[in-house]
């Protein structure tokens, strides 16, 4: 193999072969090694093989020669390569807020922030330009899922659009 | 064909109306069937409320057109941005992204948009033809059957697996796991739950597949925000006939193998193309270009297979009553509210209605294909579109999607959760495609097992000798020996001479 490894990769394999123990463990609870036609056998098998997998997935990783000399380097690669600040990072932080805010807020509310802050982030135009199109994208999507597909979209409690011939 | 078999086929060819109803439905079925999450079941049975009003027939010809329209247009999102529309359309992701990737968007939506056409007839034709005996065989499919079928499809995690086959096997047996997650179906136990009471509703496959595909996708198409966008050659549409007749007969046999898994009841297009996919990257010996790296074999086999599978599903739910996926499910209990009863007494007692179906999904098939490919340069600029302007909204539809399924949010922050731990796989090399085999085709193994092993009393023997007893079962048993012998190096070597062999032939 003439690939070398990325930077993480090696600690990855590890954290996957504890999760497929966990796994097992918790597959072991359903209903131990019973019968082959046991609720469990599956889960427990399934977890098996991603235990011996993953642990066959370290074995080839020390095989590889890593890309980074040593762990400072590792973990400079990894914040360049993996997990990058910007844009990453700040994205994923925008779309977790936008998880958090969509039951307090609703669908609307919350969509236009998020859609608001991730084009401003991310495409760094004016503020006009961005305030009209996450305004545009939030009514067409309203008007293409909720008026035409009737489709329910999360809303918040607070906030009835019903009474306003809006909602429901 | 008698003549009034053929006046009922013709009813709605000759009536304005019922070719209008035809034509909105396919174009309402393309149309949902592209946004993920949005399923063509989904799509059915929200059009269908609208229809309990109307007369009978007007209700069957616009549902003919969404059920097309819905399987064909999941491939347009999975072909350019790796996010299937519809579970049916995972397979058609493999290699037409990589493909969009290169820049021929328009051609890869163009093959699949004929191959479907195509797909689509033939499972009409099948149903036109064999509609009694196919929903006799269908019958005798017994659980270890669907067992052997699903493991059948496993196997494709060999070819999904990129740069390592342990990676691939791990990102199955993950899949397997997270389909196994909620109340047990045959003991009604809590499974890989935590103990958690919300996570006994189990998790939804296209959950999974939205967060997997979807989300994830947007997380490593943020990191390449300055990269130019890949102008897409949407100037030739209709592919040349050269391509089509070439893999006319893969089409073919990915058509009839989605016909018979549509037929059977409980499994549909999704799985359909997968097996087709399958039988693509282990038969084309020379493909345009290695499997999932752009293989135009790859888009042609898991769509001409998902669209034959419309067909297919209609045989048992014409001739038995038997649904043969969801959305035949949603049929039936429409066909109940406009006062038929699905069964074998239905093309008795009303038999105009099943040549009048067939009528309408030929002509959906026509509009199926005007629709496709008039289409495809508007949805072929979408991945022209800057990656910071469509990312977000990738985002909102991934939300708008999974919140649809049940309308729960847990289920949202799964998508949210699945979305970042996917980022990670795909970033170390693991392939996202097994898990989803994994997840959907777990646990229909898991269940499929059980029972068999059930009918057997808990006897193991009796449950392998019924194995080789019984001809379906057989027949799969010795498909998938063989295949597996084939992956072995010995089986490798063995068809690497033969191959030699029949080449110096062919130059002698």
């Amino acid at each position: 193999m003439t690939r070398r490894l990325r930077p993480g990769e090696r600690i990855f394999g590890y954290a996957m072969f504890l999760f497929s123990l966990f796994l097992f463990y918790h597959a072991y609870q359903i209903s131990g090694f019973s019968s082959i036609s046991s609720a469990g056998a599956w889960p427990l098998a399934a977890a098996g093989l991603m235990a011996l997998c993953s642990a066959a997935i370290i074995v080839q990783n020390h095989r590889m020669e890593s890309a980074c000399t040593g762990a400072r380097e590792e973990i400079h690669q990894f914040g360049k390569d993996i997990l990058p600040p910007h844009p990453l990072l700040g994205y994923l932080a925008i779309i977790v807020a936008y998880m958090l805010v969509l039951e307090p807020l609703g669908f609307n509310i919350s969509s236009f922030l998020f859609l608001f802050g991730s084009f401003w982030y991310l495409h760094r135009r004016g503020i006009f330009l961005t305030l009209a199109l996450s305004f545009g994208t939030v009514i067409a999507t309203y008007v293409v899922f909720r008026v035409l597909f009737k489709v329910i979209l999360p809303e918040a409690e607070w906030l009835d659009l019903s009474a306003l011939g809006l909602g429901g | 064909m008698e003549a009034s078999a053929l006046s009922y086929f013709l009813m709605a060819w000759t009536d304005p109306y019922l070719i209008f109803l035809i034509a909105v439905g396919t174009f309402a079925g393309i149309y949902v069937g592209v946004i993920p999450g949005l399923s063509v079941t989904m799509a059915v049975s929200i059009l269908i409320s609208f229809t309990f009003s109307w007369d009978v027939n007007e209700a069957l010809a616009m549902m003919a057109g969404v059920f097309l329209g819905g399987v064909y247009g999941g491939s347009r999102t999975a072909i350019l941005l790796n996010i299937p529309g519809a579970p049916a359309a995972i397979a058609a992701g493999f290699d037409g992204y990589p493909l969009a990737k290169m820049g021929l968007a328009g051609m890869a939506i163009g093959v699949s948009t004929t191959v479907s056409f195509f797909g689509a007839l033939f499972g009409i034709a099948v149903l036109a033809v064999a509609a009694p005996f196919i929903s006799e065989l269908a019958l005798d499919v017994a659980p270890r059957d669907y067992l052997l079928l699903a493991a059948l499809g496993l196997l494709l995690i060999g070819a999904l697996s990129g740069e390592s086959l342990a990676k691939g096997m791990f990102a199955g047996a993950l899949g397997i796991l997270i389909g196994m997650v909620g109340l047990d179906p045959i003991t009604v136990e809590p499974r890989m739950t935590f103990g958690t009471t919300a996570m006994m509703g189990g998790i939804h496959y296209v959950t999974a597949m939205i967060g997997f595909f979807g989300v994830s996708e947007a997380l490593v198409q943020v990191r390449n925000l300055d990269k130019r966008v890949i102008k897409q050659k949407v100037d030739k549409i209709l592919p040349s006939w050269n391509v089509i007749l070439k893999h006319l007969p893969l089409s073919l046999r990915c058509s009839f193998i989605g016909t018979i898994i549509g037929a059977l009841p409980g499994t549909g297009g999704d799985i359909a193309a997968l097996l087709a996919y399958g039988h693509a990257a282990r038969s084309v010996k020379k493909p345009s270009k290695p499997f999932g790296k752009g293989a135009i074999e790859g888009i042609i086999a898991p769509e001409s297979a998902c669209n034959a599978a419309v067909g297919g599903a209609y045989i048992p739910m014409l001739t038995l009553g038997i649904p043969g996926d969801a959305v035949t499910a949603v049929l039936i209990g429409a066909l109940y509210i406009h006062g038929l009863k699905p069964g074998p007494m239905l093309m008795i007692e009303t038999p105009h209605l099943f040549w009048f179906t067939v009528g309408n999904l030929v002509l959906a098939a026509f509009f199926m294909l005007i629709f496709g490919l008039t289409g495809i340069r508007a949805f072929a600029k979408m991945v022209e579109m800057p990656p910071a302007l469509l990312m977000p909204i990738i985002v909102i539809l991934s939300v708008v999607g999974t919140y649809s399924i049940q309308n729960s949010l847990t289920d949202v922050y799964w998508m949210l959760a699945f979305g970042i731990f996917g980022y990670f796989l795909k970033r170390y090399g693991y392939q996202i495609g097994p898990i989803i085999l994994g997840v959907i085709l777990g646990p229909i193994m898991d269940i499929n097992f059980r029972r068999a092993i059930l009918s057997t009393r808990g006897d193991i023997g009796e449950f392998l000798l019924e194995l080789v007893t019984h001809p379906i079962s057989l027949i799969l048993v010795i498909t998938m020996i063989l295949l597996l012998i084939a992956q072995t190096p010995a089986g490798q070597r063995f068809t690497a001479r033969r191959r030699l062999k029949k080449e110096a032939a062919n130059i002698e």
